[in-house]
């Protein structure tokens, strides 16, 4: 049997493990290690299965997750995202959809000190949930931002997201963090260009909230001074290449917890739930990314990646109509599947064939990563809207009201990801421009 | 009786040992976080940049990963796809979930074996770090055995599934 075919076969086995319920990361390692083996030999696929784990985990890339799930943790812990939302409050509030476009901004505060998307949904929805309703917010649009705001959590910098993608490829992680900033700026601003012309078309979907003094707003500046300060101490560090991304991660953990014990935010029992969290997150997504290099190690032999360029290749199809076939994939995928599953299941096919046409994989980093955060929003499967409707269902909000409200936001973000398509400069001016 | 009693030495036991694996896993990343940070402190306000920071996060890594991987086993952190499940009645959905556990016992069985025996020729060769020199093949050896806890792990999960835990709808398995 040729390797090709062993490759393939080895993913349809794999697939269907997957929709059986098995855990991805027995999924992947299983089929890694007996593929290998049936090339190889089995001695080969031994050694391969006995060296990947260490060499995986021991290595200084890896540190970034734990570094960086402490630093969202604790920024948690120390009130500074229950402060940004209320500045974001004070400040949009008062506006027809107002409160729900401050979700959307809170959102976007939430994302630039931590880069979990359900653990950003659910934040937003437990604080600004009472006010939405208690402003009679009409649930579709309320839901809808809430389960839209996590999206913007892998999309502002620091992103789990992304060092998922970095660590599997092997690009820089202070670049693709870069590049992400003005599409997460850009994304923020078109979710509430949508609330706002939604809310145009008919108001009772989002009235406006009370209204705010100019003085009022001011001040609101010294709620969001911290997440921005440490914000700005993480990302221009990167930027101007005084630390590397573990170091300015390092330091911006150090520094939210210098903040939260400044603000007598922090105790022995809050340190140890934000420890016991990081553990548990980063032991999940260590155990993914080890079986997905065993499973990418066989793909590699199987030489079906490189099969899969040439064809693509012989196509003669330009490369951004690649790219929009990649996406449309992941649209399908998305709707049925985990988005980090997804992700490490396509990478180690998409990549080979990415280099061989010549595409910047930063850019396709910031295409995979929204697209991985239109999943997350995207019905029957998307996690945010789990975890909003899960929240709100004391509310009597329906499932299907959840649903129907993340639409709109589902077609924004598609929107988003055609004017990266069409504009890479969005994404990759800030990478060029590093020192 | 003797029975019983043995069970509760047994979690005991099983307790103490989590909370111990617990602490190495806080300590190791306070470790890396603030081996970091004072290099930075060091480069920059004392000018003398700390020797080996790279080497001390790496095996503060192998530690933290283990402690890490077996830690979201015993908490069912699993990433999964569980549209076919949710669909299948619940004496199904326990099968399979029993079924799902023994292939990762049997998968993690192969890896701690491999990872074992290469730590033990790490040690035989005596591999060390590039600046510390410090020799890498205990860090192996004792990720290798958090392996084996979390083989073990997915071994007592295939005779207590998740679904018999949670006597709810559904097949929780996402976690993200």
């Amino acid at each position: 049997m040729s390797p090709e075919m062993v490759g393939l076969i080895g993913m349809v086995v794999m697939l269907i493990l997957l929709f059986l319920g098995v855990h991805i990361a027995v999924c992947l390692t299983l089929v890694g290690i007996v593929g290998y083996a049936v090339i190889q030999g089995v001695d080969k696929a031994f050694i391969m299965a006995g060296m990947m784990p260490f060499h995986v985990i021991s290595s200084y890339t890896m540190a970034l997750f734990p570094v960086y799930l402490l630093l969202g943790e604790l920024a948690d812990i120390s009130g500074m995202m229950r402060d940004s939302f209320k500045a974001a409050n004070v400040w949009v509030g008062n506006l027809r959809g107002g409160l729900a476009m401050a979700s959307i901004v809170g959102g976007g505060f939430f994302a630039a000190v931590s880069g979990s998307s359900t653990a950003c949904s659910a934040l937003i929805t437990r604080l600004s949930l009472p006010s939405l309703l208690e402003h009679n917010y009409h649930p579709k649009l309320a839901t809808g931002a809430l389960s839209a705001a996590g999206t913007l959590s892998n999309l502002i910098p620091p992103s789990i997201g992304l060092v998922v993608y970095a660590v599997m490829t092997e690009t820089s992680l202070g670049k693709l963090f870069l590049a992400v900033f003005i599409p997460g700026i850009l994304l923020t601003l078109m979710f509430m260009i949508q609330i706002h012309i939604q809310c145009r078309f008919n108001p009772k979907l989002g009235p406006p909230g009370g209204a705010t003094t100019a003085r009022e707003k001011l001040h609101a500046f010294k709620d969001a001074a911290p997440t921005l300060i440490l914000f700005t101490v993480v990302m221009g560090g990167i930027w101007f290449g005084v630390y590397t991304a573990n170091e300015a991660g390092a330091i911006g953990t150090v520094g939210a917890f210098l903040y939260g014990l400044y603000r007598r935010r922090i105790n022995g029992q809050s340190l140890s739930r934000a420890f016991r969290n990081t553990l548990g997150i980063a032991g999940m997504i260590f155990a993914v990314i080890i079986s997905a290099e065993i499973f990418s190690n066989f793909v590699v032999i199987s030489g079906l990646s490189q099969a899969l360029a040439q064809w693509v290749g012989g196509l003669d199809m330009p490369p951004v109509g690649v790219i929009i076939c990649i996406m449309l994939v992941y649209i399908f995928v998305g709707t049925a599947m985990d988005t980090l599953t997804m992700i490490l299941v396509t990478l180690p096919f998409f990549v080979p064939l990415l280099n061989h046409l010549g595409i910047d994989l930063i850019w396709f980093g910031v295409l995979v990563v929204v697209q991985m955060e239109l999943s997350q929003i995207t019905p029957p499967v998307g996690l945010n809207l789990f975890v909003v409707a899960g929240m709100v269902k004391e509310k009597n909000i329906s499932m299907g009201t959840v649903f129907s409200g993340a639409w709109p936001f589902c077609y924004t973000m598609v929107i988003f990801n055609a004017l990266l398509i069409a504009f890479p400069q969005i994404a990759m001016y800030l990478p060029g421009l590093m020192k | 009786m003797m029975f019983s009693i043995a069970k509760l030495y047994l979690r005991t036991a099983i307790g103490f040992l989590m909370k111990i694996i617990n602490w190495i896993g806080y300590i190791s990343l306070t470790g890396m976080v603030l081996t970091t940070a004072v290099n930075v402190f060091g480069r920059y306000i004392l000018k003398k940049p700390l020797l080996g920071e790279v080497d001390l996060v790496q095996l503060g890594m192998a530690l933290f990963g283990g402690v890490a991987m077996l830690i979201a086993a015993n908490k069912r952190h699993h990433v999964g796809v569980d549209i076919l499940l949710v669909r299948l009645s619940r004496p199904n959905r326990i099968l399979l979930q029993r079924f799902s556990s023994l292939l990762g016992f049997l998968t993690l069985s192969v890896l701690t074996a491999g990872v074992f025996l290469n730590g033990l020729d790490t040690l035989k060769y005596g591999s060390t770090t590039d600046t510390l020199r410090v020799p890498q093949g205990p860090f192996e050896i004792v990720f290798s055995a958090f392996i084996f806890l979390f083989c073990l792990t997915s071994l007592v999960q295939a005779f207590r599934p998740e679904e018999l835990e949670v006597k709810g709808e559904g097949g929780p398995q996402h976690e993200s």
